[in-house]
């Protein structure tokens, strides 16, 4: 009896050890589940359209990256010399002046970043299974688009301008076509560059959509839009002007000024009629301060009595003219970089009349100026000397585009052509800066970091 | 003395050969005393069993035996006692040991002779010789590591004597020499001891009856091993030292008293425990595992109350952690709650006591001076610099010296008046008004009650504690009320259950408005002659987010008051948090065989944390935000947010499961052989949730709400914000870590000399990587260890107890929130300008991603010696932390200015040393403790920096430069100031430059290069005396070879947030200043180079050593007074901490290193009784 008692309690312990072990071998299995959970509901890697969607609504990443420093540099306003002072940041004294600084900071880094964003949304496409082709196409557009506009507005700050005849040999931007950040970055030609900025905007174009129902994503008019701004940059004015068009016929709702309020603080809504697509600065400059840029007086002095925009672009005070927010809807100078209408026109009217069509040039800048006029007091321009109309198209393209960091693109381009090279002056406290045309600080030094790190060749 | 050499032949020597003899000796003993290399000689055994035997046939019997002499006057054989021997195979030292013992005589031993000389008796010896009376004992029990044991019993069986030790593991008894004296406790080896003529005190050493319930142990949460056996290197703090302190919490009782522990307050930002230096340069996991009965503590460690802690075991080594494998890379610390105790009648203990603070000196403050700053405005307002402000559209406040300055530009007023004001404001002093109405005295009560008992199959413990705490600050405050019940229950001899359920709850209120150094924006600071009051009394508005001129006229009346008023605030803010937390542990061990039990342990967590801040109509806050979105159309006011309170709710729950199955054995492998090893596996999971609500409108008396619509985008006033949502606060957040582990860990002793051990282990977790292939971790360890005392060859007489360790293991650490995947977060609408849920990209993938690895070698020693009056240990370790994930500085083309990756490795190096001294004993006891700890670290391999040209440091932030120290200060040279202008001078090439921007590009090689902003030598001498129930415990902690940069004014941080220091008054005015001052002069505009380079040159660098005496501890037992109404014991104590009394520093600036910036913290005063009844 008692042998049979302990013979019961080895085999319930070998049943026992029997039964841990099952039971082991069955825990590690659902191990490999248990361990699968996510750490943090809201964080993942990309996996789904979804989620790359998402990635292109994470708007101050995607449209709120574009630099800052052309406008700073530009002569559209200038410091006293108190506001000069006051200035925090030395880089911003620098680009103001026109002084050589590797230290650039967001200009060079924010768009690039962007670049990344669009890289990353690129790269993750191909793994994703599932999703419409429509979404697909959507996410790749707006990727392409991404990368070509920033590559774009970094060429305008760390390249010389577009010149065919050398661009296969001055030095371009870094073009960054993979999220991998083990590969190095390596300086391309300005040719290449642009190259590569037309091919990912052209590609785009095909997958976006027709019309710019959200007008924080890419669509073909933005697309178009952005491929004749890069081919006015690079004085190809049959493309410019065909892309211009092209724009237009999807999208070409203009604003009757008349219709806005010359009292609000904030004139233009973000999103309004005329932007196709909307994008800005990575935030307001200190020397773009409402409160510190002060409008070039000559420029302020350009604008008729009758014209709306002296009073919806700028307010007076005792203490001087200074700007009113732009299409970005904010109470701050950041720039609004996004494709408008408007500047579509004028690319529109710039290449018709470049292009030998004077009154088609005529009549496009006429419909744009009728809604910049106080009702009833516009009286159409009637020039026939295609010079004089382009003079007076370059005079108002200037006039339209204020805080829309397209005026270092424009002397860029017109300092190559005699008739319109002009040399720029800072008066700080009574020392005189200049930047003549052509010169060196019309190209930004890189940053130091891509010198010392990948060894990227600093500019001149 | 008459020395006569014995041989039988008797022959008497003649005085020449005397004195001979006497040179010679005397020669012997200086030899025989420095080199003790007897150790050959005493090989000779006796075997003898003789009763009453005189000495002087004693001697003829050895002599015998072993063939040596005895040399001895016969006088001295007169006064000895005869002697009862009975010896086998002794050896002779042993023999003549015992022999001696109660005799008045000693011996030396010349070769072959012995050599017998009278004991210098003391007066009391002589004295209790001849009156014979019994001679008082004291002695202190504690066990091998030098706890005191509490409750052992001492006996003295011939005189029917016992005695029990107290609190402290002393006790007193009274004997006659030639007694036996035995001392007995529960779980350990039972020792006697024969009260000898000379005994006044006794230090006994109680040793583990190994395999029993409670051994002397350190536990490292998965088994409590005895420290005799353990490899690793461990420090443990008992109860008594721990309560030697007073605080609500029990992570802040170590700082200071534990060996190898560094509390690290360097950066002002984030303060860091550190085990043994840093193993990571990952800030997130930088701390220690802390481990809280067996499992690791997710909660928060304020919930525990220290009065239910019996000990904190620290695990320094990897021997010692590496059972916890991926989270032990920066050591654990285990903490173990008390336990009921077997045999034990009903005890009741109480222990209640008050901590008084006083408020804060805000003047203590390094801050500029009010006047200075004044000046410093007035300056800034003719230069221009707040011109723009004036008409700034988004309406930042203006200084009110410089609204004065314009309203007498504007001629609003006239400079006589202008002056009238300003020169008011230079007699004020915000920090009087903080002082007076945000401030007072501090008070903590602590109450804690506990009942203990055992039954025949069961032991329980239960105890509550309650605190409340009043703070320094008005408004804030906090209470908790603590429960714990702790059962064992033996449900058969085999089977035993252990079950723990403690609760928590607490309340806290947070409704200040902040204390000094909070009214801060950013871009903005409160005016230092800002006043909190106005002269009627009333709250006054401090400008600190918009102009008083907008504030004044905004709306014309038609909006809320705009105006921000800390003390308006300080009456209407509702803030409170109530925390809830349930600790359940569940344990059972089977005893299967006597060398295989089972345990199986299981816990859950759960804590609430209920946060409500209701914000009605007169708290700032509600009123921006809702004046914000009003909009006023002629005499139309249409409120977009409802006219009412703001009620903001968050509730979180954290949750914790863990299982943990594991099996012990302890085999029987006979002889002289021990086995003991553990293996098992464990999950873990933990999760919390939590949920945001942010509700508008809503009335406090009815509950009721109204909807706000957070589609829409609203015109903010006069475009302030331009057009904007509502913010919607609903926010849900939830975290999930998984964690896998299977381990085993064992032991081998031989002969009770030798024990080599081994840990291995092997982690998953869901925080790691995306293949679960990567996710497994194996992490290993093994140590020796050698009782060098117990071995037959050791002789060291002065050194009895010496043990050597030797450890190494590989651990592992984790870093929190990295993948090697592309990470993205996902946000909701609300984040977003365009009010769409969209998904941020966190980091940039990284596939080479791996775990940080940590290799330790530990060689440590464990020593004891005279008579256990000095005993500790020292450890000395290597260090390779490799694989270390840290931010690197990318080129920023690549789209990411930095990346967290695997980039860095660190070599360290450090030892500690313990040294525990018994110093005087009798009446007057006092005992030292000195811990000495050192450490250094450099880097050895860092991916990040392209060239080291440039890089400065104020250890903040990791210098990542190959073999410097990660937190070393590196400054740019300092040459002086220029006579001419005040300019700071430094070199470029060697020659002496003001061309700060090639200054900033200097190789490491031309800068100074400092020391560690971490103390490399730091430490504590603590001294505790008792004397007639008095108990003193003093704590002195040093710190050591470290530097600090002291905090100087930037001058365009001034300009931009009007921050600066009082070196601000000492800046050069004038040629001649630069030979008494190093502060630059000021100039405008601003040259941020210039700024900088003053503040990063050597001439701010200052040592930070220090000696300071920190806190004192004064107890004094009573409970021989109150013995006789029922008490166990009663004590009163009283307590003061953060004395912060410097004894002695390097610096002569007198600046304390760790006050550098705001206000010194005040001292506190406790006063309390603990009591058992």
């Amino acid at each position: 009896m008692k042998k049979k008692q302990l013979k019961n309690s080895y085999y319930r312990l070998t049943f026992n050890v029997l039964l841990m072990m099952a039971g082991t071998v069955l825990l590690l299995q659902s191990c490999q589940k248990y361990l699968d959970a996510k750490p943090n509901q809201t964080l993942a890697t990309p996996s789904t359209i979804d989620d790359l969607e998402g990635i292109l609504n994470d708007y101050q990443f995607i449209n709120a990256q574009y630099p800052s420093a052309e406008e700073v540099a530009a002569d559209n306003y200038y410091l006293n010399t108190a506001d000069f002072n006051s200035m925090s940041l030395q880089r911003q004294q620098m680009f103001y002046t026109w002084q050589k600084d590797d230290d650039i900071g967001g200009d060079y880094t924010a768009p690039y970043a962007a670049v990344e964003y669009a890289n990353i949304i690129l790269d993750a496409l191909p793994k994703i299974t599932g999703g419409d082709a429509q979404s697909k196409n959507m996410v790749m557009g707006n990727g392409l688009f991404l990368r070509g506009s920033y590559h774009y507005a970094l060429a305008q700050l760390f390249t010389k301008p577009y010149m065919k005849a050398t661009a296969s040999s001055d030095l371009g931007i870094a073009l960054r076509l993979t999220a991998d950040i083990t590969v190095k970055p390596v300086r391309s030609s300005v040719a290449d560059t642009y190259n590569s900025i037309l091919a990912d905007l052209q590609k785009s174009v095909a997958l976006l959509p027709a019309s710019p129902e959200l007008k924080y994503q890419a669509s073909k008019p933005a697309a178009y839009g952005m491929l004749a701004r890069v081919f006015l940059s690079m004085n190809d004015y049959v493309n410019a002007g065909l892309y211009a068009d092209s724009a237009l016929n999807l999208y070409g709702k203009l604003i009757d000024y008349n219709t806005v309020n010359t009292t609000a603080t904030i004139p233009f809504l973000q999103f309004n009629d005329e932007v196709i697509y909307d994008a800005r600065s990575f935030g307001p400059a200190q020397p773009l301060s409402l409160a510190k840029a002060r409008v070039d007086t000559n420029l302020y002095a350009s604008y008729a009595a009758n014209d709306l925009r002296k009073v919806l672009y700028f307010k007076t005070s005792s203490t001087g003219v200074f700007f009113k927010p732009t299409y970005t809807g904010q109470n701050n100078g950041s720039l609004f970089t996004g494709i408008a209408t408007d500047e579509l026109y004028f690319i529109k009217a710039e290449t018709q009349v470049r292009n030998g069509d004077i009154s088609g040039g005529l009549s496009t800048l006429n419909a744009l100026l009728l809604t910049r006029y106080e009702s009833g007091t516009y009286v159409p321009y009637t020039i026939s000397d295609g010079q004089q109309l382009l003079t007076l198209i370059l005079q108002e393209r200037r006039k339209e585009l204020m805080l829309r960091g397209q005026r270092w693109t424009d002397l860029r381009r017109l300092n190559q052509d005699a008739n319109y090279a002009i040399t720029l002056y800072r008066n700080v406290n009574g020392t005189i800066f200049q930047l003549p045309p052509g010169g060196l600080r019309y190209v930004f030094e890189i940053d130091q970091n891509a010198v010392n790190i990948s060894g990227l060749t600093q500019n001149p | 003395m008459n020395f006569y050499a014995f041989s039988d032949d008797g022959e008497r020597p003649g005085i020449f050969k005397k004195i001979l003899l006497v040179m010679k000796l005397t020669i012997v003993l200086i030899v025989a005393g420095l080199l003790q290399v007897h150790a050959g000689s005493f090989a000779q055994n006796i075997t003898l069993n003789r009763q009453h035997i005189p000495l002087s046939q004693l001697f003829k019997e050895i002599k015998k035996q072993t063939g040596y002499d005895f040399l001895y006057s016969p006088e001295m054989i007169e006064k000895a006692k005869p002697v009862d021997i009975n010896v086998s195979e002794t050896p002779l030292k042993e023999v003549l040991d015992n022999c001696f013992a109660d005799e008045p005589l000693t011996y030396t031993i010349d070769q072959k002779t012995i050599i017998v000389k009278e004991k210098d008796p003391s007066i009391l010896d002589k004295i209790k010789t001849v009156l014979d009376i019994p001679i008082t004992i004291t002695g202190h029990v504690a066990d091998s590591l030098g706890t005191p044991l509490i409750g052992a019993t001492i006996t003295i069986k011939v005189r029917n004597k016992v005695a029990i030790t107290d609190e402290k593991g002393d006790f007193i008894i009274d004997g006659q020499p030639g007694d036996e004296l035995a001392v007995t406790f529960i779980g350990y080896k039972p020792a006697t001891f024969k009260i000898k003529a000379n005994t006044t005190f006794l230090n006994i050493v109680l040793y583990a009856s190994s395999g029993k319930l409670s051994e002397v142990v350190v536990s490292t949460g998965y088994q409590d091993i005895p420290k005799e056996r353990a490899t690793g290197s461990f420090y443990k703090l008992d109860n008594q030292i721990l309560n030697e302190r007073v605080s609500p919490d029990i992570i802040s009782r170590l700082d200071g008293i534990t060996s190898g522990l560094l509390f690290d307050n360097h950066d002002v930002e984030q303060h860091t425990i550190q085990i043994h230096g840093l193993s990571t340069l990952n800030y997130d996991a930088v701390s220690p595992l802390i481990v809280l009965d067996n499992f690791p503590y997710n909660g928060d460690l304020n919930n525990i109350n220290p009065n239910d802690i019996e000990s904190v075991t620290v695990l320094k080594d990897a021997a010692a952690s590496s059972i916890w494998g991926a989270r032990a890379g920066n050591g654990v610390i285990v903490i173990t709650t008390k336990k009921a105790k077997a045999n034990q009648p009903l005890s009741v203990s109480f222990n209640s006591n008050v901590t008084l603070t006083p408020k804060p000196n805000l003047f203590t403050a390094n801050q500029i001076p009010v006047s200075n700053f004044i000046d410093f405005q007035q300056s800034l307002f003719n230069q221009g610099y707040y011109d723009s402000m004036f008409s700034d559209p988004s309406y930042p406040p203006v200084p009110e010296v410089a609204d004065i300055l314009n309203q007498e530009r504007n001629g609003q007023i006239n400079g006589t008046q202008a002056n009238q004001m300003i020169d008011q404001f230079r007699k004020q002093d915000v920090r009087n008004d903080m002082e007076k109405y945000l401030y007072r005295t501090a008070a903590n009560q602590q109450y804690y009650l506990s009942l203990s008992g055992a039954g025949n199959k069961v032991r329980y413990l239960f105890s509550t504690g309650y605190d409340k705490d009043q703070s320094n600050l008005i408004g804030n405050g906090n209470d908790r009320l603590t429960i714990r019940s702790n059962n064992i229950i033996d449900l058969t001899s085999k089977w035993q259950l252990q079950t723990e359920i403690a609760l928590t709850r607490s309340n806290s209120t947070t409704n200040s408005p902040g204390g000094y150094g909070s009214y801060n924006t950013g871009t903005n600071t409160i005016s230092p002659y800002a006043r909190l009051v106005n002269s009627d009394g009333t709250p006054a508005a401090v400008d600190l987010y918009y102009s008083k001129a907008f504030t004044d006229t905004a709306g014309t009346g038609k909006l809320l008051d705009w105006k921000f008023r800390p003390l308006q605030d300080l009456a209407n803010n509702d803030n409170t948090t109530k925390a809830t937390d349930i600790l359940v542990n569940l344990g059972s061990t089977y005893k299967v065989f006597n060398w295989l039990s089972a345990d199986l342990k299981y816990q859950y967590e759960q804590g609430w944390n209920d946060n409500t801040n209701l914000q009605n109509l007169n708290t700032y806050s509600t009123r921006d935000l809702i004046n914000t979105f009003t909009q006023i159309n002629g005499g139309q006011v249409t409120y977009i947010i409802p006219k009412d309170a703001v009620l903001t709710t968050i509730d979180g729950i954290n949750k914790q499961t863990a299982i943990r199955g594991q099996l012990n054995f302890s085999p029987n492998l006979g002889g002289r052989s021990k086995l003991s090893a553990i293996a098992g596996g464990e999950i873990r999971g933990s999760e919390s949730t939590s949920q945001t609500y942010e509700t508008y409108g809503y009335d406090p008396n009815t509950l009721a709400t109204r909807p706000v619509d957070y589609t829409t985008q609203y015109p903010t006033y006069d475009g302030i914000y331009g057009n904007a949502y509502i913010f919607d606060g609903t926010q849900f957040t939830q975290f999930v870590n998984r964690f896998v582990s299977v381990y085993a860990n064992g032991a081998y002793t031989f002969d009770d000399k030798y024990t080599l051990s081994g840990s291995a282990r092997r982690d998953a977790s869901n925080l790691f990587g995306v293949s679960t292939n990567q996710k497994w971790v194996p992490l290993w360890s093994g140590g020796a260890m050698w009782k060098v005392d117990r071995e037959k060859f050791y002789d060291i007489s002065w050194l009895p107890q010496l043990s050597l360790r030797l450890t190494y293991g590989v651990n592992g650490n984790l870093a929190p929130n990295i993948s090697a995947l592309t990470q993205i977060d996902y946000y909701s609408a609300t984040r977003s300008p365009l009010h769409v849920p969209f998904v941020g990209v966190q980091s940039p993938p990284d596939p080479n991603l791996s775990w940080e690895q940590v290799k330790t070698w530990n060689m440590g020693m464990d020593y004891s010696l005279l008579n256990n009056r000095i005993s500790g240990s020292f450890d000395y370790y290597i260090k390779h932390s490799d694989n270390l994930i840290n931010g690197v500085i990318l080129d920023p083309t690549v789209g990411f200015g930095s990346a967290t990756i695997n980039s860095a490795s660190i070599f360290s190096k450090g030892a500690d040393i313990v040294i525990n001294t018994i110093n005087t004993t009798g009446a007057v006891k006092w005992r030292s403790s000195i811990l000495f700890n050192y450490v250094s670290f450099k880097v050895t391999k860092d991916l990040s920096p392209p060239s080291s040209a440039g890089l400065i440091s104020d250890g903040t932030y990791i210098f990542p430069v190959p073999n410097y120290d990660p937190y070393v200060i590196v400054s740019y040279k300092w040459a002086g100031l220029d006579p001419k202008t005040g300019d700071p001078e430094g070199y470029v090439n060697g020659v002496v430059s003001k061309d700060y921007e090639a200054i900033e590009q200097n190789p490491v090689s031309a800068q100074v290069v400092s020391g560690s902003a971490l103390p490399p030598i730091f430490g504590t001498f603590r001294n505790t005396v008792d004397y007639k129930g008095f108990s003193l415990a003093v704590n002195i902690t040093y710190k050591f070879n470290y530097y600090f940069r002291k905090p100087t004014t930037n001058y365009g941080q001034l300009i931009t947030t009007g921050q600066g220091y009082t070196d601000f008054d000492q800046r050069w005015q004038r040629p001649g200043d630069e030979l008494h001052t190093n502060v630059p002069s000021f100039i405008y505009p601003d040259d941020y180079l210039r700024d900088q380079f003053y503040q990063e040159s050597s001439i701010n660098v200052l040592r930070a050593d220090n000696v300071k005496l920190n806190d004192v501890y004064l107890g004094y037992d009573l409970t021989d007074k109150v013995k006789y109404i029922g008490f166990k014991s009663l004590q009163i104590y009283f307590y003061t901490s953060q004395l912060n009394l410097i004894l002695w520093r390097a610096n002569r600036a007198g600046i304390d290193p760790d006050v550098l910036y705001g206000m010194e913290p005040p001292k506190t005063y406790s006063i309390g009784l603990k009591a058992t009844l």
